[in-house]
């Protein structure tokens, strides 16, 4: 068996050096991916989450700044509707008799112009008289909005900056940190489904239209990010815990309990590589797998274990897995198995059964009687709640009549 | 599980269900079919591995049905805008079948010349070979009195580290205060429990080859054996016969109760949970063997206990979240748990941390403790243990708009020994272990996204590096695709011939067929030092129904 280097001062001294240069790596990667998240947020489509108000297409030329600059202008003498509609897929955008009002528009004459402008290239660019205009398109947000019950709050609380802006775009649309400054559960309803759509379930529909819904964080923190499928340990526990808010219990099953390997959990010949992580038990493999049968039947079957067909009960240095002195019970040499144990038993545990280690352990009549406890096991709170909760384990290996105790 | 309580309980279920005038209710089916096919080595140091297949069939039905009386679609007939003000019932489960007939679990073992059934041989492979499990099935009662959450039958929980089951009753009663108070009473499921999964059951101990004690000519020369030598391995390729231990299926009852209270952007939770199960007497008669038969234990003297606790916790946590900056301040969320195990009168688990965002930008430092925690039947309870000690920081890039989403992580770990005489052997290898990671995921487009992860670790162990880069492609509206590519260098501190590098191709489809049936099938190329290349194949069809009323 081949090992690497005993531990040493250089040893040492190596591992730290890696370390350090592993933290080293890690920095500098945060810092790479920083400026490049400030370049790529810099090129990112503006407006809030795609999945909530899909992209629009605005062949338009308008400009509220203009209009609301005027003084006497308000936003419900052209969005009539606003003020009464009590759903989001209520169309706002004003029509042309809107504009009339103002504009004296004559589809007779298209390209009459006059003040304020009438000409329909004024407001449609490109617009030929042999085609047809080009339509706006605002696909219906997947959100559940009434602008009558939000009559009280001032347009711009939820629509910033358009006041300022010539054309309305997504990027004036509302983003929850908004909404959320009154829907804090004490002033209006904190509940997810209040705005999003929900299912049967109450649960907050994901799959929508305009694709998927995937939290960002703020909320809860749960920003649902690279990384998040192995390292959502404390999203899900903390406060907001919001789980449940989108997933069935069934999801969460598909993945602790399930029966069929994500290939981008443990990709790859994870059979041979998984033995680094799952001696030190990061991640921890109890999350999913129980090491006394899962682990356990797997390494049996493929003769790593001790009963299996195996090519490690041949005689000799080849033939062993674990190596020389590694159960010597006369005394603790370089690769005695007491460190390894100590260290992690559940390594152990994922192929050893129990009476593996009750061979040498136990402390029956005739059995070699090498305590497993560590000093100071007599007397001890462990062994006596041990004792006084389960006393019957203690029996597997103190098999004496005479009454067991910690004293 | 055994199959004839599987078979009981399946007989009553449907039995159940088939009681009763059928009625319309809302309802959500969703049923997914999977087909694996890979293959897995055994050792062999001399002459090559031999590669054993998995053939492997799954099917998983979960379902749920709402509001069961129209109890709140009576009340938006009657009182419009208030169809929650009072109880709504409700039935959920998750049932699943789950068979390998491949020669992995399905072949056999040869043993000193003797071809045995792998599944006798090994018995902890009937977890795969053919299961019927229930992973939970409830009836719910949600706003009793406007206060109390029922939940009956088989409740599924995953908290803190690991999965765990009951059959019984909970209770969640929202009392007057913001104090939440929680009871939960009922029995453990286990393994052999109706329709029961190994997975959720405490770990620690084996079925396979279980030792009773037999009496020797005087009280205490006895000796242990398997309890099991009387029978005789059959032909039943589809169940072990020798996986018979009572303990195992000693019936587990177990308790609970928690007390958390909220306020202030703040949540603390006490909680306290114990699962004991009663010691098995004689083993069928008294007469079956030609020793005295005590019983799966030595009690010549009455020294074991009736009953016996296997898990015994308490648990403490903290947590909470505030923006003390207002909007577009910090966000500070700190966190502190701890598990307290009374079998082992010692903390099992405990971490504390906190998150503190601002704008994209998270921070995550975080300290953590740990120590096994096992069945306090196992002998493996008694053993001397150490405990690690982690440390990790992490930073998280989650911008709303940036098309980049970015996760690093480093961590170290050290690992103590509690006895110093494990300490007076020259070490194999260092009680350091540590490493990062770093994730990316840039939108190209909005149809194209790019992933990369870096990976790198070294320690106790070994030393491993790593990169996987990830391309998704939403080809059309129905159709998306995704393809990796990776590498993997190891090299451990134990066994030479399980490091190396290793490399991996994968690619998989997923086509939205209509809205409720979605077919996904992925195949996997890998290479490492062991094999020149491994093919795994799967295949998933997701029906999904829900009434359309």
């Amino acid at each position: 068996m081949s090992r690497r280097a005993p531990s040493s001062p250089a040893a040492s001294s190596a591992v730290a050096r890696s370390l350090l240069a592993l933290i080293g790596l890690a920095l500098v990667a945060i810092t790479a991916v920083t400026v490049a998240g400030r370049a790529a947020g810099d090129a990112a489509p503006p407006g809030p989450a795609v999945a909530v108000f899909p992209l629009q297409r605005l062949p338009l030329t308008f400009s509220h700044a203009r209009h609301l600059g005027r003084g006497d202008v308000v936003c419900t003498d052209c969005h009539t509707r606003a003020a009464t509609s009590r759903s989001a897929l209520d169309r706002l955008t004003p029509d042309e008799a809107a504009c009339r009002r103002c504009h004296a528009i004559d589809r007779g004459q298209p390209a009459r112009d006059d003040h304020p402008v009438t000409a329909c290239v004024a407001c449609h660019p490109g617009w030929q008289a042999d085609r047809a205009v080009e339509r706006i398109d605002i696909p219906p947000p997947a959100i559940k909005f009434s602008h009558a019950a939000h009559a009280a709050t001032a347009c711009a609380a939820c629509h910033p900056g358009v006041a300022q802006a010539d054309l309305a775009t997504r990027d004036h649309l509302p983003r929850m940190d908004a909404c959320l400054t009154c829907h804090d559960d004490v002033t209006a309803s904190g509940a997810c489904t209040t705005c999003h759509l929900a299912d049967r379930a109450g649960r907050v529909q994901t799959a929508l239209p305009g694709g998927a819904l995937i939290p960002t964080g703020g909320v809860s923190g749960a920003a649902h990010g690279p990384g998040f499928d192995q390292e959502h340990a404390q999203a899900s526990r903390g406060l907001g815990a919001a789980c449940a808010s989108c997933h069935a219990q069934a999801f969460c099953v598909d993945c602790h309990l399930g029966v069929a390997k994500p290939l981008a959990f443990h990709a790859g010949d994870y059979v041979t590589t998984h033995a680094v992580e799952a001696r030190r038990n990061q991640p921890d493999c109890s999350t999913c797998h129980r090491t006394q049968s899962f682990c356990v039947g797997c390494h049996e079957r493929s003769g790593v274990g001790a009963r299996g067909a195996s090519g490690f009960r041949t005689a000799g240095e080849v033939g062993r897995f674990h190596p020389a002195g590694w159960a010597d019970a006369g005394g603790r040499g370089p690769n005695h198995h007491a460190r390894e144990a100590q260290r992690n038993l559940r390594q152990c545990t994922s192929c050893h059964r129990e009476d593996d280690c009750r061979a040498c352990h136990s402390a029956e009549p005739g059995g070699l009687r090498v305590s497993p406890h560590g000093p100071g096991w007599r007397g001890s709170a462990r062994c006596q709640a041990l004792a006084a909760r389960n006393g019957r384990m203690c029996l597997r290996c103190h098999t004496e009549t005479t009454a067991i105790s910690c004293d | 599980m055994s199959r004839a309580p599987a078979l009981a309980a399946c007989v009553a279920v449907v039995g159940a269900l088939g009681v009763g005038e059928a009625r319309a209710y809302d309802f959500e089916v969703r049923a997914r079919t999977f087909g694996q096919g890979y293959q897995l080595p055994t050792l062999h140091l001399l002459g090559g591995e031999l590669w054993l297949a998995r053939r492997r069939f799954t099917e998983s039905l979960s379902f749920t049905v709402w509001d069961l009386g129209d109890l709140r679609r009576d009340r938006r007939r009657a009182q419009p805008g208030r169809p929650d003000d009072g109880p709504v019932i409700w039935l959920s489960a998750h049932l699943r079948l789950d068979h390998d007939y491949g020669d992995w679990t399905m072949g056999a073992i040869d043993v000193d010349g003797r071809a045995i059934d792998a599944i006798d041989q090994v018995p902890e492979l009937a977890a795969s070979s053919l299961g019927l499990e229930l992973l939970y099935g409830e009836l719910a009662i949600d706003g009793l009195w406007h206060r109390v959450d029922l939940r009956l039958g088989r409740q599924l929980h995953l908290d803190d580290v690991d999965p765990w089951s009951m059959d019984g009753i909970s209770a969640r009663i929202r009392t007057p205060w913001p104090v939440t108070i929680e009871a939960l009473a009922g029995l453990r499921v286990r393994d052999g429990s109706p329709l029961g999964a190994s997975a959720v059951e405490l770990d620690g101990t084996t079925g396979a080859d279980c030792r009773e004690y037999v009496e020797g000519p005087s009280p205490g020369a006895g000796t242990w054996q398997i309890i099991d030598r009387s029978r005789v391995p059959g032909d039943d390729r589809l169940g072990s016969d020798l996986a018979y231990c009572p303990q195992r299926t000693a019936l587990m009852p177990m308790a609970g109760v928690a007390v958390e209270a909220t306020g202030a952007g703040a949540r603390a939770r006490l909680a306290y949970r114990r699962t004991q199960s009663r010691t098995p007497g004689l083993i069928g008669d008294v007469d079956r063997l030609d020793h005295p038969d005590r019983g799966l234990y030595p009690d010549e003297l009455g020294q074991a206990p009736a009953w016996g606790v296997n898990e015994e916790l308490i648990s403490v946590g903290v947590d909470g979240r505030w923006r003390p900056g207002g909007a577009r301040g910090v966000t500070v969320a700190p966190w502190a748990r701890a598990r307290y195990s009374l079998i082992d009168a010692a903390v099992a688990d405990a971490g504390a941390g906190v998150r503190l965002e601002r704008g994209p930008h998270a921070v995550e430092p975080e300290v953590g403790y740990a120590r096994p925690l096992l069945d306090a039947d196992s002998i493996w309870s008694v053993f001397v243990t150490g405990a690690s000690t982690d440390l990790r920081l992490g930073y998280q890039l989650a911008p709303r708009r940036g098309r980049l989403r970015a996760r690093a992580t480093a961590w170290a770990r050290r690992y103590a020994l509690p006895d110093p005489g494990a300490e007076t052997a020259p070490a194999a290898t260092s009680p350091w272990v540590g490493g990062g990671r770093v994730r990316a995921e840039l939108a190209v487009t909005p149809r194209l996204r790019a992933e990369l992860d870096l990976l790198g670790d070294d320690g106790y162990g070994g030393r491993r590096l790593g990169a996987t880069a990830t391309g998704r492609w939403q080809a059309r509206r129905d159709l998306a695709l995704t393809g990796r590519l990776g590498g993997l260098h190891v090299v451990t501190d134990q066994r030479a011939s399980t490091g190396g590098a290793s490399g991996v191709g994968q690619l998989g489809a997923r086509w939205a067929i209509d809205g409720g049936l979605a077919l996904d099938a992925a195949t996997e190329l890998s290479a490492s030092p062991r094999a020149a290349a491994q093919l795994r194949v799967v295949v998933q069809l997701e029906i999904a129904l829900e009434d359309d009323r």
